[in-house]
């Protein structure tokens, strides 16, 4: 088995019009995903959701803050899947919540680091 | 709709798995109401944004971490901290708080104690009479009153009265100004006032559940919300013995309308008239409740004594 990460890609939330009761259903959309993913076995690690806000640094010390509002989709989170191959992790995205609001998830294989025979 | 009880959703030894329903709503009124009484209104601005981030923090820490063990009591924390954090920048706030009536207390416990059972009941009662005071008009008190005191957004209280969200939000913000410039009192009205206020109270809680229960209005489910929050506000003030028997026959009214609200449209959404619902699909122990309710108002002496008695005989 291989281990896979789960980008969560989101559009930027109008954050002070999403309302209570949006919250309260977009989190338990979330929380009901990610529990059936732990307690069917292929997610390993629930992982994070990320704040909205953070910093860009480049090499010659340009420092830009964000949020970045000008990406159309911020990175929300991420948790870490295990999967036969990449196709096979890419089937278990099905019915994430980012979904629901237009977004997408990056699936990517986690490096390989044992030393091959 | 079930019926009303107010703090029953604020358990701590709710199972991990789920919220009770309209928790970050009721928490959201409850902070906002409990922020302005320890701040005042004239921060109601700030006191909003506040909660409403906090209420997006804890979104986004539990929708992959799980509930903590105290949901409620994580976001009191979290609210609590950002405003205080906020308010400590300003440098009038420093010697604003030396003036405040409790100087003995902390505005951290304060904040922590006025969230706790009968404080947090006078919380809210207060704030019910400053959204409802007869200085707004009465579709500025409704509007007010869904976004203090039941947490609504704006785009939801717009569709629940059928109005244009900018004008809606420019309504509240008007509201808001007024009460800040006319220095409104979080306070519960004295004895020779109090009639009256609640006689004001009573029209603006009568008038948001007939916003939700006229069928002539469309079946948005946020209109059965609209009845839901006017019976719990009425049911607020039965139980904490600031109503007086006008508001029992009031909140008989809402329930016995309210068990019926399940069948007064078919599944279309047209309206279903009375003698054609059906009246296995009521809610008999809401009408059991109702029944208490309009024994307790008595002898009929509102005009809620006598539509809730027309009610109660169908």
């Amino acid at each position: 088995m291989a281990k896979f990460m789960f980008v969560y890609r989101e559009p930027p939330m109008d954050r002070s019009n999403v309302s209570p009761e949006q919250m309260q259903q977009m989190m338990q959309q979330w929380m009901a995903w990610i529990r059936g993913a732990m307690d069917a076995g292929w997610m390993v690690a629930a992982g994070d959701a990320l704040q909205p806000e953070g910093k860009v640094v480049k090499g010659d010390s340009v420092i830009t803050d964000g949020p970045f509002a000008e990406s159309k989709e911020l990175i929300g989170g991420y948790s870490v899947v295990e999967a036969s191959d990449l196709e096979a992790a890419s089937k278990l995205a099905a019915g994430c919540p980012a979904f629901e609001v237009g977004g997408s998830v990056e699936v990517r294989e986690l490096m390989n680091v044992e030393i091959p025979e | 709709m079930s019926s009303p009880s107010q703090n029953s959703d604020r358990r701590s030894d709710e199972s991990s798995d789920s919220l009770v329903e309209h928790f970050f709503r009721h928490e959201h009124a409850n902070l906002v109401s409990v922020l302005s009484r320890v701040f005042g209104l004239a921060r109601l601005d700030l006191i909003e944004e506040t909660v409403q981030s906090a209420m997006l923090q804890a979104m986004n820490t539990w929708k992959q971490k799980g509930l903590p063990k105290n949901p409620a009591g994580w976001i009191h924390r979290v609210a609590r901290n950002r405003i205080l954090d906020e308010l400590r920048r300003e440098e009038v706030f420093r010697r604003a708080m030396a003036e405040v009536a409790i100087p003995e207390e902390a505005p951290e416990q304060l904040v922590q104690r006025w969230m706790e059972g009968a404080d947090l009941s006078d919380s809210l009662l207060r704030m019910i009479f400053v959204c409802c005071h007869p200085m707004l008009d009465r579709q500025s008190q409704i509007a007010l009153t869904l976004k203090v005191l039941c947490g609504f957004g704006v785009h939801e209280i717009a569709r629940g009265l059928l109005l244009k969200p900018e004008n809606l939000k420019k309504r509240i913000q008007r509201a808001r100004k007024k009460l800040a410039e006319e220095a409104i009192a979080i306070e519960l009205p004295g004895p020779e006032e109090l009639q009256v206020r609640l006689s004001a109270v009573h029209d603006a809680l009568y008038l948001m559940f007939n916003e939700g229960y006229s069928t002539s209005r469309g079946a948005d489910p946020i209109r059965d919300d609209l009845c839901e929050e006017a019976a719990r506000l009425s049911h607020l003030l039965c139980t904490s013995g600031v109503g007086n028997r006008a508001t029992y026959a009031l909140l008989a009214l809402m329930l016995f309308h309210g068990s019926r609200l399940e069948s007064r449209t078919d599944s279309d959404g047209r309206v279903v008239l009375l003698e054609d619902q059906d009246r296995t699909c009521w809610d008999h122990d809401l009408i059991l409740v109702a029944d208490q309710w309009m024994q307790k108002a008595g002898l009929p002496e509102s005009r809620f004594h006598l539509e809730a008695g027309i009610a109660m005989l169908h």
